[in-house]
């Protein structure tokens, strides 16, 4: 079962593929970025199979080190490179940018799933969903949002981007050093700490542009 | 690592970050505002960077596996915290304030002192004995660090000839120039792992990140451009 991950693969990616080229145009961009998500995991988990050969690093550093790096560079690098060649409109980021972190979650929940199905039960695969699977999307979603705000300000572009890219590797960093320390139920609820605030803000941002577009009729 | 140790740099870590915090907070609220400069909205990321790297460092110490050798995302934190302040320095203040006139040449050779002072605080981090890894981690918190207390320095110096901000705002270059050198001196306490100094220079570091948004305020608020 050494090749898990590419099973896997195909048979999640394919039927999303089929169904992001029948559907209507607007509903593309998050089918497409759920599947630039999903092999941002295939690759990663080459490259982090490679690094921890060369590292020779134990699992926990290889955790809370160099797997945040390498997750969140490859999640943003699609983001990165819609905002900077195609469109930085907020609500387009916005979409892509969750939509990269939650495909790239789905694989990596359903790898664990596979990998650990005997220690897997109802309980852990809801703090894996509202955990890892959050984490991930909320990760992606922060630089996506934050390359929204930085690419406006021309002389911030290449410090914000830096340090929007570190913010989601050290969130990230910390999700796994808590979820494998005793305050592992801290780590778990993190992610739904910080996607309380966003979707607030969410729901804010469209009740403001709804009572203008009211004001303006 | 002992139980004093990580009870230490665990106090120190939370210090720096519950500063950072403040100072973060106290940024967006008085520089997010449309019409303020935008090297002291860089200066607030710069905060709000450091209080990441910090938080992760808490959070290591908290768990009892704290890493002191080789890089951790936390000095991306760092690292960030000095890039942020060049961006503000260089990248806006520097246009500004040097005409590239003769008159500014002393204090352009003047400030190289900062860099020289700065790599001075790194000399004892060779002495260390610590792993390469570990020395190359710090030289990449030090290389933007190097230019960030030179801009710094040099904008303190600088002969305020015709805009009168520039006055204005000498406290908080004098302010950051500081606060850069003690988070040096942090980063050699805590190679050492000498609990106590890194105790005391965290505490310099958290006062003084306080400070230099107080300054910064203050020096805005003269700001007329």
């Amino acid at each position: 079962m050494d090749n898990i991950i590419y099973i896997l693969f195909v048979s999640i990616s394919v039927p999303i593929l089929l169904m992001t080229i029948l559907v209507e145009k607007r509903a593309r961009l998050p089918l497409a970025f759920m599947l630039v998500g999903i092999v941002s995991s295939v690759f990663v988990s080459e490259v982090n199979g490679l690094l921890r050969t060369a590292l020779d690093m134990d699992i926990y550093r290889i955790t809370v080190v160099v797997t945040p790096m390498t997750e969140e560079l490859v999640k943003a690098l699609p983001i990165l490179y819609y905002a900077v060649v195609i469109s930085d409109k907020r609500e387009k980021l916005f979409t892509a940018s969750m939509a990269t972190g939650i495909g790239f979650a789905v694989l990596e929940n359903a790898f664990y799933l596979i990998n650990y199905s005997e220690s897997f039960s109802v309980t852990t695969a809801i703090i894996r969903a509202f955990g890892a699977g959050l984490m991930h999307g909320m990760c992606t979603l922060l630089v996506g949002v934050g390359i929204s705000f930085v690419k406006k300000r021309k002389k911030l572009f290449a410090v914000g981007t830096f340090g929007l890219l570190s913010t989601a590797i050290v969130y990230h960093g910390i999700y796994n050093i808590l979820i494998q320390s005793p305050y592992h139920m801290v780590g778990a609820c993190l992610p739904v700490a910080t996607y309380i605030p966003f979707f607030v803000w969410r729901l804010w941002v469209k009740y403001k542009q709804t009572k203008a577009s009211q004001n303006k009729s | 690592m002992e139980n004093t140790e990580l009870l230490y740099t665990w106090i120190a870590g939370l210090i720096a970050f519950a500063a950072n915090l403040i100072s973060f907070i106290y940024g967006l609220v008085h520089f997010f505002k449309k019409g303020k400069p935008l090297c002291m909205q860089s200066l607030t990321l710069a905060m709000g960077s450091h209080a990441l790297g910090s938080v992760y460092h808490v959070c290591q110490a908290l768990t009892g596996e704290l890493t002191v050798e080789g890089f951790t995302p936390a000095y991306l934190g760092r690292i960030g915290f000095f890039l942020f302040i060049i961006a503000g320095s260089y990248g806006q203040l520097d246009r500004i304030v040097d005409d590239r006139s003769p008159a500014m040449r002393r204090a352009r050779i003047l400030a190289l002192a900062a860099p020289l002072c700065a790599i001075l605080l790194y000399l004892p981090n060779l002495r260390a004995g610590s792993a390469l890894s570990t020395e190359i981690t710090y030289a990449l918190v030090w290389i933007p660090a190097l230019f960030a207390v030179y801009f710094n320095l040099k904008h303190a110096l600088i002969p305020d000839l015709d805009f009168g901000f520039i006055k204005a705002i000498r406290p908080y270059n004098i302010m950051t120039l500081c606060l850069g050198l003690s988070e040096l001196l942090c980063l050699t306490a805590w190679e050492y792992m000498e609990v106590h100094f890194l105790f005391v220079s965290t505490v310099l570091f958290g006062a003084l990140s306080i400070a230099t948004m107080i300054a910064a305020k203050k020096g805005v608020d003269k700001w007329t451009i």
